[in-house]
């Protein structure tokens, strides 16, 4: 079949893709190339990009280890339950940062909810340390996880879960043997869009676990701080970021694709 | 077909919603000749803010909004061409940063950081900051409030820990010091004064190593300049000097 386009959609398209590159081309523009190397390495932003590196890695862990069997539940479980669950765990992906972060302080912080007991037993609290970069992480980056695997779950084919149903399989092997081998590409999808939520956290990062070089200030904090004091070591951080960003979808094209239109 | 005419609903409703945004600023709801916009240190925001709706009301038709950050954020915004009208700056670096856009610079206060902790803290010295148990946060070295901070540690000579955040502003500072989650917080004078219940000062020795001093101006290529020119001569009226002394602020001798 001929691949055809109208001129409508076609111009439409068009103008959608300069709304996004113009200002990817702008900042690249605006990158001293020469100086790239030495913008990456000055004022701690190596401590940044490495926190930012590890942090965003235990978290995507985290939620991949979370998320899908949440998925799974959401996919499965009773109507129910699943009906006033889904609402509350994917909240986060309206919620605006900041909200997350006064959230995540009312739990966790050392007068939280729970942060109060922790604190007073072993006189450690989360904000302030890596653990609520993770952990501010994982709260917004866990729904996104979450919604693309159950709904790749949901388009499974019952025949294959029919038979294995027909040869005894158990309710564990249902979701360990057939299921998840069957969405591989739709747990991928799933988790590359939660990492890309936690490494580009900001506001509930900033509110719940501070900004400290080297303990808490990630990448995109770095990029804010230095547009004061250092734009071109800004401007570096950013090139660099963008990369990873683009490098990442294209070489996640297939799963991406497969995730979405399965 | 059910789907269809729901998203058809859906794109109705958001398209009334946009041109309704489009169009709402063209009838305001109070009929506003003047609207100033003032980008301000956030040290000030609850002195502004007040002073800011005496100024509205004994001006009706005068509409002010502000914009409340760290001043150093906001020199690099207004170098940026952001459309403000009046810069007031905790900081002369800061303004200075962008003195081609502002040909009259008058600095009119001074302020200066302090160790502010909670009121029943054991905390009684700076030196108590070097305790590992002691979590303490300051501004970030680029924001006036925290390049105050760092000289008058510098002059202290007696802090050797660190702090466990730098923040964004001041107002962030306080903000946590306020809801313990910091056990304390190198802040301005007059966050003390303004939280007097809560908070109690300890000093540093070297009062003038730990001072910061405040200006204003107004944009050059400011739309409404002649208001803003008002605006600042009011701000710098002995009536309103006054309440910003009473709040804790020096006022500079002219």
């Amino acid at each position: 079949m001929k691949r055809r386009v109208d001129k409508f959609s076609g111009s439409i398209a068009v103008l959608a893709s300069l709304v996004i590159a113009l200002p990817i081309f702008a900042i690249l523009q605006r990158v001293s190339w020469s100086h790239l190397f030495s913008g990456l390495t000055s004022n701690g932003s190596l401590s940044a990009i490495y926190l930012t590196l590890w942090s965003s890695l235990l978290t995507t862990i985290i939620c991949i280890f979370l998320g899908v069997p949440l998925g799974w539940y959401l996919a499965r479980g009773s109507e129910r339950f699943t009906k006033l669950l889904r609402p509350i765990v994917l909240a986060p992906i309206v919620l605006p940062p900041t909200v997350a972060g006064m959230a995540l302080l009312a739990l966790m912080g050392r007068h939280g909810l729970l942060g109060q007991f922790i604190y007073n037993a072993t006189g450690w609290a989360a904000p302030f340390t890596s653990i609520a970069v993770v952990l501010a992480g994982v709260f917004v980056g866990l729904p996104f996880l979450t919604l693309i695997v159950e709904s790749g779950f949901r388009k499974l084919s019952p025949e294959i879960e029919d038979a294995a149903i027909t040869d005894r399989a158990t309710n564990f092997h249902l979701f360990s043997l057939i299921a998840l081998p069957q969405s591989r590409s739709v747990i991928t999808t799933g988790a590359v869009l939660a990492w890309a939520r936690s490494v580009g956290e900001f506001g509930a990062t900033m509110m719940f676990a501070g900004s400290l070089p080297g303990t808490t200030q990630t990448w995109s904090m770095q990029v804010y701080q230095q547009m004061e004091s250092d734009p071109s070591s800004a401007y570096a951080l950013s090139a660099v970021m963008i990369f990873i960003a683009v490098a990442v979808i294209y070489s996640l094209r297939n799963q991406l694709r497969s995730a979405f239109t399965s | 077909m059910n789907a269809n005419s729901k998203i058809t609903k859906l794109f109705a409703s958001i398209s009334l919603l946009l041109v309704g945004a489009v169009y709402a600023p063209a009838t305001p709801l109070a009929s506003a000749e003047s609207t100033i916009t003032v980008f301000a240190a956030s040290s000030m925001s609850e002195v502004l803010t007040k002073i800011g709706k005496d100024y509205q009301r004994a001006n009706p038709g005068m509409s002010i909004t502000f914009s409340f950050l760290a001043s150093s954020a906001l020199a690099t915004q207004i170098d940026n061409d952001a459309p403000a009208d009046l810069f007031i700056s905790a900081s002369l670096a800061d303004i200075q940063k962008v003195k081609s856009k502002i040909s009259t610079i008058t600095p009119f206060l001074t302020n200066r950081v302090v160790l502010g902790v909670p009121k029943h803290s054991s905390l009684q010295r700076t030196k108590d900051l070097n305790k590992s148990s002691v979590k303490w946060i300051q501004c970030v070295h680029t924001a006036p409030c925290g390049m105050a901070a760092d000289t008058a540690l510098a002059a202290e000579k007696v802090v050797t820990g660190k702090p466990v955040s730098l923040e964004d502003n001041a107002a962030a500072v306080v903000a946590k010091v306020l809801a313990g989650e910091a056990d304390a917080g190198i802040m301005y004078h007059t966050d003390i004064v303004a939280h007097m219940k809560e908070l109690r000062a300890i000093g540093f020795r070297k009062v003038t190593s730990a001072q910061t001093t405040y200006a204003l101006g107004v944009i050059d290529s400011s739309a409404h300049a002649s208001s803003a020119e008002k605006l600042k001569a009011y701000i710098l009226s002995p009536k309103v000097l006054t309440y910003l002394n009473h709040r804790g602020f020096t006022l500079i001798s002219k």
